[in-house]
């Protein structure tokens, strides 16, 4: 039993409504290893009409 | 009058203006529970070191827990009691221990609090705080499996509820120390001690809450009041052993609820920070469709609905505005017939 402190950049697809966002990020965070604790620190939008999001997600894992 | 079941949330080691220090968002946690009837909030709002308050309108439910609430996975049953069991680290100096088992003795015998029994970790839980450059506080540790052991031991010895203590003492710098008792930083160490309280949640499903086991520290003169409940007394474990003493039980949300058990689909709004909305709590209200009252809490991150467009945000500048809004919904009264300029019926006629 391992914790590990893992920080991921994903770009937020404008297909991934906000009722699916948080599904989203746990998809892509338990590639690492079991959640313990996770929330988003920052967003940046990528483009001037912000429809690119990029979500800076700062998480802890159990493997 | 019906109750308005509300979460309220100041996310931990943000440095938040309001809920980022020692228990500082205790009074507005109190409004709110009184404007809602019923406010489901965590550790980190009541927690304010020596200090803490039982108030029936509050249930303080350990923030892993309180997310699976927020999903709908759990309910929350009140209780008259909890039986607590307190883990201490195995890495706590024995004078620091004593003190430690003279509040649990103090609360036993001054508030009634049933504290029952104690465990010492098999080997230390090896703690690691991160946070240089961070926006916020973070962390780790080295040994949950000693951590859960140890758990399984309260709970096989009868405990409803665990109050963990580690040791923090070799992970405090001076300096961050320094401006977080000078109320202008981050509460270096909430980050660990999140993710100690989560495992507890995670693994054992029990009501938890964590205390950290540090050194004593020099008199400061310039002391900010809102981390004034943290120079008060030998240890922070009072107001753990206080809000665990009557924390809700978790029960399953498939475990057929009971009439009067807080069901997470009568809540109705998340009250939040508005630069802190990236929570699952939050999110997860989002799904559902919630009222999210954004509240001006400066901290040190911003992701606020200007990224989300969230149509059921309510903004508002503080929590007393917040309260009145809960309490507007608590009583079925329109928020838009109090607001000025008043919006006319005349031009929202659908074709």
């Amino acid at each position: 039993m391992n914790l590990r402190q893992v920080q991921l950049k994903l770009n937020w697809p404008q297909s991934i409504h906000l009722t699916n966002l948080r599904k989203f990020i746990l998809d892509n965070i338990s590639d690492n290893g079991e959640v313990i604790r996770w929330s988003i620190s920052e967003i940046k939008c990528s483009d001037e009409e912000e429809k690119s999001k990029i979500l800076i997600v700062n998480a802890v894992i159990i493997n | 009058m019906r109750l308005s079941p509300t979460i309220f949330i100041v996310p931990t080691g943000i440095s938040c203006e309001i809920g980022g220090f020692a228990g500082d968002a205790l009074p507005s946690a109190k409004l709110l529970g009184a404007a809602s009837g019923c406010l489901i909030t965590h550790p980190n709002v009541m927690n304010a070191g020596s200090l803490s308050e039982i108030d029936e309108n509050i249930n303080y439910v350990e923030g892993y827990s309180l997310d699976r609430f927020a999903k709908c996975e759990i309910c929350l049953r009140k209780v008259s009691q909890q039986k607590i069991g307190i883990i201490f680290d195995a890495g706590i100096e024995h004078d620091i221990l004593v003190r430690h088992l003279q509040v649990a003795d103090a609360c036993k015998a001054s508030l009634g609090i049933n504290v029952d029994s104690y465990v010492i970790t098999d080997s230390s839980i090896g703690v690691q705080c991160n946070y240089e450059g961070q926006k916020m506080s973070s962390g780790i540790i080295q040994n949950p499996k000693t951590l859960i052991e140890a758990g399984k031991k309260l709970i096989n010895g009868g405990s409803t509820a665990i109050a963990i203590v580690a040791d923090f003492s070799n992970q405090e710098s001076n300096h961050y120390v320094d401006l977080y008792r000078r109320g202008k930083g981050v509460d270096l160490i909430s980050g660990g001690e999140a993710v100690i309280s989560h495992l507890i949640s995670k693994y054992l499903q029990v009501p938890c809450a964590h205390s950290p086991a540090l050194k004593p520290i020099d008199i400061e003169y310039a002391i900010d009041p809102r981390a004034a409940a943290e120079e008060i007394g030998h240890t922070f474990l009072p107001s753990v052993l206080i809000g665990l003493s009557k924390a809700p039980d978790l029960v399953d949300i498939k475990d057929y609820p009971l009439l009067g058990d807080i069901n997470p689909y009568q809540v109705e709004s998340i009250i939040v920070p508005s630069g802190a909305l990236g929570g699952e709590t939050v999110l997860a209200g989002m799904e559902r469709g919630l009222n999210i009252l954004a509240v001006k809490n400066i901290s040190t991150i911003n992701v606020n609905n200007r990224f989300f467009s969230y149509e059921r945000l309510i903004e508002v500048e503080n929590y007393l505005e917040a309260a009145g809004i809960i309490l507007a919904l608590r009583r079925g009264i329109d928020i838009k017939s109090i607001k000025r300029p008043f919006e006319t019926i005349r031009n929202s006629r659908i074709q």
